[in-house]
């Protein structure tokens, strides 16, 4: 659906209020996600120190907050140039690792998590004027005496329940897509300065209910729910694209 | 790459604004000096940490993505510039002491993301420079900046590099950072002055 990948996200949601960045525990975490070749990074949640890492050559961050661990994967700068970046991969391969580290982190503190989320972002950066046009025609109704080309930025959401089943659970989810039209600019570097891009910002968040804070989910069930993340969000992808006519507005 | 975090962009007259109506897409370029917005962390006050009772689970990138557009650049350059002309050694005063006073006073987060974004660019491709840069930050007071200070002790501490390990220690010692005590005592230190340092340290500290 987008050409570029703006940010992976696998996110537990636990207990660890009291879970703090002590120089022992990061040197214990940095030695576990050695593969990783992370760095500590400092990051306070409200004045409160809290174990954060992150790897300047590929672009993950892993910071494990108060109320929840997350894994994140950002774009990097290729050396060609090219978009999108080298390091994203797929968004399966993505859930694959997120899920192993996720894993690890709440083997290490001995949390157990409550609730599960996976969420992607990219952006479609080909549309041509009219393209993005046909887009917001699908998915908006402006006020008739907007200047209907006149109109640069626009937010479209939606959210709705859904029961799924992964491994020994069967959960409620909240299933969630966001398109954003922004006027956007990609800075690739200080000496060309930054280049205008005629996008739109597509978010998709699946994720497990937050009403329930039970701590539940076992490994096996952290495994099978970022196992199936990649097809849900494939199969939210597909009716959001068949929505907006993507395919059709695309210039490519 | 990183996308300003969401609130900042709107064309709003309730949210300040940086660039009215425009994200910033910054693509970061790895192993590389930090550049304006190329910063990948930083320690900040408020981080709103749960998505608590909305639907939504996706994280606040706030504490990836603040600062885009500020005096980074002009810092990390100077810093870097700095460490290459002189190197810090003990006993000695060094300019970088006084650059990362005067800029951490000026403008406290985005100067500690520099610094530390500083540092982790050179751990690994010039640890020499990142040893000289711990030293100059071991002697800044801590009030100054002790989350980062301790944060950046221990990934020199971690290092395979001597120089670094030393560096470390120097900063744990200038600071009497008892949260490493535990540390000093469990960890196994293969140089021998080193490991005698350590252990002096932690008897210090315990003190």
């Amino acid at each position: 659906m987008y050409d570029i990948p703006l940010r992976y996200l696998a996110s537990v949601f636990v207990d660890a209020a009291s879970l703090r960045a002590t120089p022992d525990a990061t040197i214990t975490l940095l030695e576990r996600f050695k593969h990783l070749e992370v760095l500590p990074i400092s990051v306070e949640e409200v004045g409160i120190p809290r174990l954060a890492f992150s790897s300047s050559d590929r672009g993950i961050t892993v910071v494990l907050l108060g109320g929840r661990f997350d894994v994140t994967l950002r774009p990097l700068k290729a050396s060609d140039d090219k978009l999108p970046a080298h390091n994203m991969g797929d968004f399966n391969s993505f859930c694959t690792m997120a899920a192993e580290l996720l894993l690890q982190i709440l083997d290490y503190t001995g949390r157990r998590a409550h609730r599960l989320a996976a969420v992607q972002e990219g952006l479609i950066s080909r549309l041509t004027a009219d393209g993005l046009s046909t887009v917001r025609q699908r998915l908006l109704t402006l006020p008739q005496e907007v200047p209907q080309e006149d109109v640069f930025e626009w937010d479209y959401r939606f959210a709705y329940r859904l029961q799924r089943t992964f491994g020994e659970y069967d959960e409620t989810t909240y299933n969630i897509a966001t398109v954003l039209r922004r006027k956007m600019q990609l800075e690739e570097d200080a000496e060309h300065g930054p280049k205008e891009l005629a996008g739109i910002q597509v978010g998709l968040d699946l994720n497990t209910l937050p009403e329930n804070t039970q701590a539940r989910f076992s490994s096996d069930g952290i495994s099978a729910f970022f196992a199936s993340a990649p097809e849900w969000h494939n199969d939210l992808q597909r009716r959001l694209e068949a929505l907006m006519e993507v395919g059709a507005a695309h210039d490519r | 790459m990183t996308v300003e975090s969401p609130g900042t962009s709107r064309t709003s007259t309730s949210t300040p604004t940086k660039q009215t109506g425009t994200e910033r897409i910054v693509l970061k370029r790895p192993c590389s000096a930090p550049t304006q917005g190329e910063l990948t962390s930083t320690s900040v006050s408020e981080l709103s940490g749960s998505a608590g009772m909305q639907a939504s689970s996706s994280a606040p990138v706030s504490y990836l993505d603040a600062y885009v557009g500020s005096s980074a650049p002009q810092l990390a350059g100077e810093i870097l510039s700095l460490l290459a002309n002189e190197p810090v050694e003990t006993g000695k005063v060094h300019p970088i002491t006084d650059l990362l006073r005067r800029s951490l006073q000026k403008d406290p987060s985005v100067s500690a993301l520099v610094i530390q974004e500083t540092f982790n660019v050179l751990i690994g491709s010039d640890d020499g420079r990142a040893a000289g840069l711990l030293r100059g930050v071991a002697r800044l007071p801590k009030t100054l900046l002790r989350q980062l200070g301790t944060t950046m002790a221990t990934t020199g501490l971690a290092s395979a590099d001597v120089d670094l390990r030393q560096a470390a220690l120097a900063l744990i010692d200038s600071w009497g950072a008892e949260e490493f005590l535990k540390l000093l005592r469990t960890r196994p230190e293969p140089n021998r002055w080193l490991a005698l340092y350590s252990a002096r340290l932690a008897d210090r500290i315990n003190r």
